[in-house]
């Protein structure tokens, strides 16, 4: 484990975060037009648009601008909606709960199908259970998440009555769209499971491990998964800040009160500090799970150093 | 005789070409086949639509209104009495063009700020940070945030999921550059004095069109399921276009009642996209010698 490359690793993020946070501050500035016209409406008296210009700070220099929006979200300020004048980073905080329990019950069943069905394949390389379970692995890859989500409705919500298929009643809610993204997000992860595993059977250590007599099951656990794992790790990390994206779409299937749902109503009423807001909060968490999994990585991995 | 022999000698001594290799290698998976049929099959379905289609695609009857699958209507009837095989055909029109209009943005953009970034170092380290902070966004969220800016419309979910494939392209691009340029030959070519256009343009592009060609393909698959969402979330396509995921988003006011209307619109999705990912798994294959011992 190298503690040099820890620190510049978390050094490198700053600068993306900034970033990523210059980026999302823009996206009000790149609406083409006066972007006040376009929030109140064309036919707004100019009280309106004077007032909501210095809500948003729009009548400032831009760097100062800018400066603002960093030092307010910093201290956790987002602003406030132009739809209901609530506080945006409330909102957030009050419905950010409901994506994380779906996104992490959504990574844990990725797991398990992901590496369950990528190392099954493998180890029977070409024969049959290979072939059903790649074939599994396409579709996954293949199907829009909001079919897949159309589809488990019918089947438990219409079908068999098991589970509820709209708005959030306790956990049961939480079950058919934690489905639909595991399945989905665990099929990429089975398909670079199985090419990790077999690219490691064919190094040279496993094949000593064999020549020396080692039993075949000692072979499997200890020497090829523990290494094919490794790069697993990195795509599992990464996949639970796109879950947080996925989320946009099984939020609106399922009628489910999260964060998602905040950014595509404030798109659909033209509430731009809304959107910013939770596009910045993902964006930033999407980063920092990044980071966080560089960072096991090097742990798991002694021979990763920075450039 | 002696002219037979040599004849079939020289026959045998022709060099093959990488295409006609890279075409063996390809027949022989049967995934790729089966791609590549899948794509000519919706391809000739989008160009016959008004050939294939049963009924008028937009025609709204309130009779037939939210009608099963019959004789009559294969694939049922939606929620104004449209048909649903028709609207899927013409449907696929949209699919296919979102799909290589959003490569082609992608492409242009991406595989340049890849060759620039993979050749000159000075601007490498640039446009990696530039790339870095567009990865930090997920590809949904920022195709979502390109639309908040341009504005709901099936043409601005083409040019926002082909500006949010362009970091990919651009990852893809500038490491398969970084490999070629350390090359013997391209040491060559700058020892020729060639300009840094003949050189990149000439010797280094068609040295990396296996990987691009192969992105192209399964990006093709990536982004007609992204913009199938962004149209599905209300961002896209708007009525009365037959856009798949809009479709499905009306179909979602109706599962209780009409399974066929949540049915079909999707399966032809997955099918499309399944054959651009079969295609591209196939092309990739057959294009880098270097997975077949693990393929």
């Amino acid at each position: 484990m190298s503690y040099t490359y820890i620190i510049r690793r978390i050094l490198a993020t700053i600068p993306v975060l900034l970033g990523v946070s210059l980026l999302v501050f823009l996206m009000l500035h790149a609406i083409p037009g006066d972007p006040v016209r376009l929030i109140v409406g064309e036919f707004a008296p100019q009280e309106t648009v004077d007032a909501i210009t210095r809500q948003l700070g729009l009548d400032r220099p831009l760097h100062v601008q800018f400066f603002n929006f960093l030092s307010n979200a910093v201290r956790g300020d987002l602003g406030r909606s132009l739809i209901t004048n609530r506080d945006i980073t409330q909102e957030i905080v009050n419905r950010f709960p409901l994506t994380f329990k779906i996104a992490v019950l959504a990574v844990l069943l990725q797991i398990i199908i992901g590496l369950g069905l990528g190392i099954m394949a493998a180890l029977n390389h070409r024969k049959i259970l290979d072939n059903v379970a790649m074939i599994g692995a396409l579709l996954g890859v293949s199907m829009p998440s909001f079919w897949l989500a159309l589809l488990l409705m019918l089947v438990f919500g219409v079908g068999l009555k098991w589970l509820p298929i709209s708005g959030y009643f306790g956990f049961k809610s939480l079950i058919l769209p934690a489905v639909t993204l595991g399945l989905l997000t665990g099929a990429r992860i089975a398909r670079m499971t199985r090419s990790s595993v077999l690219e490691v059977l064919n190094q040279d250590f496993v094949r000593t491990a064999r020549a020396k007599g080692l039993k075949e099951r000692i072979v499997i656990y200890k020497h090829v998964l523990k290494n094919a794992l490794i790069p697993i790790v990195t795509l599992v990390g990464m996949s639970f800040g796109s879950l947080l994206g996925g989320a946009i779409i099984t939020e609106t299937v399922f009628a489910l009160p999260g964060i998602a749902q905040l950014a595509i109503n404030g798109i659909n009423r033209r509430d731009f500090p809304m959107v910013q807001g939770v596009v910045l909060v993902i964006a930033v968490s999407f980063t920092l799970c990044n980071l966080l999994v560089d960072v096991v990585y090097s742990v798991l991995d002694p021979r990763i150093r920075y450039e | 005789m002696s002219t037979n022999i040599e004849a079939g000698s020289q026959q045998q001594l022709k060099p093959k070409s990488f295409a006609s290799t890279a075409w063996r290698e390809f027949k022989k998976n049967k995934g790729a086949i089966v791609g590549l049929s899948l794509v000519i099959f919706f391809v000739f379905v989008a160009i016959f639509a008004p050939l294939l289609a049963p009924h008028d695609p937009e025609n709204m009857n309130q009779e037939f209104r939210l009608q099963g699958p019959s004789r009559h209507f294969v694939f049922g009837t939606d929620e104004h009495g449209r048909d649903i095989l028709s609207r899927i055909i013409y449907g696929s029109r949209i699919s296919i063009s979102v799909g290589f209009v959003a490569v082609f943005i992608a492409g242009i953009g991406g595989i340049t700020l890849g060759l620039v970034a993979g050749y000159w170092n000075k601007a490498d380290s640039f446009i990696m940070r530039i790339i870095d902070v567009l990865m930090s966004f997920p590809f949904l969220l920022l195709a979502i945030g390109i639309v908040s800016i341009l504005g709901p419309s099936l043409v601005n979910t083409m040019i926002a999921v082909g500006l949010g494939s362009i970091p990919g392209y651009a990852r893809v691009t500038r490491s398969a550059v970084l490999k070629v340029r350390e090359e013997e030959f391209i040491e060559a070519t700058r020892a020729l004095g060639f300009s840094d256009r003949r050189i990149i343009m000439r010797h280094i592009l068609p040295n990396i069109t296996a990987p691009i060609i192969v992105m192209c393909t399964l990006s093709l698959g990536s982004s007609i399921l992204g913009a199938a969402a962004l149209s599905f979330l209300g961002l896209g396509a708007k009525p009365p276009e037959p856009e798949w995921g809009f479709m499905l988003f009306s179909a979602r006011s109706y599962i209780n009642s009409a399974w066929w209307y949540s049915l079909f619109p999707g399966l032809a999705i997955m099918l499309m996209v399944l054959g651009f990912n079969m295609l591209g798994d196939g092309l990739r294959d057959a294009l880098d010698p270097r997975l077949q011992n693990i393929k």
